[in-house]
């Protein structure tokens, strides 16, 4: 075949094909973390974890993802990275509507940390999933089992910059939690490598301090700073009342913007 | 900006200012497509000329819908025409069909049995295996012969990016061919 042939079948092909290329409207690309400015971020940490039973399953990835491999991992971390930093500064209701976040009750089923190889480059995050018994807000139904990336590796041993609350999961625990669904945007590039990270998980918390509520053997863990509404609650339940109330809130508010 | 469907409606009327509005509306795209084949000022405003009277020839009878990609066929086909006859052929076009070479020369083609339209079939059945992002990638490519970095800033890839696809993408499309005993 040669080129000329190729090229006139090309001139044949379906209108479809044209008017989608046409029409096709580029979305906004989440970039979770850009590694450029990450590079300056590394936190350095050497320690060993403990053994862990890990799951055995295994990522099945789309097409769209290439030259990577992820694992779940209990090896020592040579160095891991600080998550996404708290560049700004919202308000009780910006925090509702600013991020168009699922809101959900659930309980955490577990909580593994993961190693994603980007074509040689190693980066360390965890994976949790979580039982829904309750939706607030979102498209998601109760007995749902979803999956958020979390944006560090979760261990006793480690603390990263800016994930308090994330750092504190742990299986069994009860929480409310607002999670940003990924889409086919979503992604991870670095080093000729790119993982659709809705490959690998269904949600992401905007930051690592904000945006979950957990009911731990210690009491209450949430950014009381940000939430001063609730600063002094000690039950989920309390919790649960804010939220509902603040999303009725923000939907009025809303509906009276539109009017 | 007029809507397509009065567009559509000056053309049936025999009114010229059909041509004015879809120059006006579409004229930058129809450039653009003409100039990435022949490469040439003089020679797109001629093949844009010839694709307007195309279009005045055409509608009606026909009733293009949509508008854009009927004429962007025509705007096409009117500057391939006038690439072979340029014996220069130095252009996107040029860089983008030396790309697709490595992936359908073959010496043991069945070159012969094969008609345009047929392998037409084929190359869309290939298109429906990809991602709707590496098949507007692929047109983009292939059809409208826009440049890597043209592609990029439209899909909001990287150029790399676009690059490392398009080298998939064809090594796909090439066992495509094998498959379907294009190539032998």
């Amino acid at each position: 075949m040669n080129i000329k042939k190729f090229s006139d079948a090309m001139s044949q092909i379906d209108n479809k094909y044209i008017d989608e290329a046409l029409n096709y409207k580029k979305k906004s690309k989440i970039t979770w973390i850009k590694f450029g400015t990450v590079a300056a971020c590394f936190v350095l940490l050497i320690f060993v974890i403990s053994k862990t039973n890990l799951p055995d399953k295994q990522f099945i990835l789309s097409d769209n993802s290439y030259n990577v491999t992820i694992k779940y991992t209990d090896k020592t971390f040579p160095q891991i990275m600080s998550s996404t930093s708290l560049e700004y500064f919202y308000s009780e209701e910006e925090l509702f509507t600013v991020f168009n976040t699922d809101i959900l009750k659930g309980k955490i089923l577990s909580v593994n940390n993961i190693e994603i190889n980007l074509n040689g480059y190693k980066v360390y995050y965890a994976i949790a999933q979580i039982k829904v018994e309750k939706v607030y807000r979102g498209s998601c139904d109760k007995g749902n089992i979803v999956s958020i990336m979390l944006p560090c590796p979760i261990n006793k041993n480690i603390w990263v910059e800016d994930t308090d609350t994330v750092c504190s999961m742990k299986d069994g625990m009860n929480g409310i939690f607002m999670l940003m669904p990924y889409d086919e945007n979503s992604v991870l590039e670095y080093n000729d490598a790119r993982l659709v990270k809705k490959d690998i998980a269904d949600y992401y918390f905007p930051d690592g301090i904000r945006f979950a509520f957990l009911e731990t053997e210690d009491g209450l863990i949430f950014d009381r700073y940000s939430y001063k509404t609730i600063s002094n609650a000690k039950t989920l339940d309390e919790v649960e009342k804010y939220i509902e109330d603040m999303i009725l809130k923000v939907s009025s508010i809303n509906y009276t913007e539109e009017k | 900006m007029m809507e397509d469907k009065k567009i559509i409606d000056l053309f049936f009327k025999r009114s010229e200012q059909a041509i004015q509005e879809l120059d006006n509306k579409y004229g930058k795209i129809f450039y653009k497509l003409s100039n990435n084949i022949v490469n040439n000022k003089q020679d797109v405003e001629e093949c844009l000329n010839d694709a307007y009277l195309g279009a005045w020839n055409t509608i009606p009878p026909q009733e293009p819908n949509p508008l854009l990609s009927y004429i962007c066929k025509i705007v096409r086909n009117v500057s391939l025409k006038a690439y072979w006859k340029d014996k220069k052929q130095n252009s996107i076009y040029t860089v983008a069909m030396h790309e697709i070479e490595s992936c359908i020369a073959d010496n043991k083609t069945t070159e012969n049995e094969i008609q345009a339209k047929e392998l037409a079939h084929i190359i869309e059945k290939f298109l429906d295996t990809l991602s709707k992002e590496n098949r507007i990638i692929f047109i983009k490519r292939y059809w409208f012969c826009d440049s890597y970095k043209d592609i990029a800033k439209y899909t909001g890839l990287s150029e790399k990016n676009i690059s490392v696809r398009l080298t998939r993408i064809r090594e796909k499309l090439k066992k495509h061919l094998i498959e379907m005993e294009v190539l032998l």
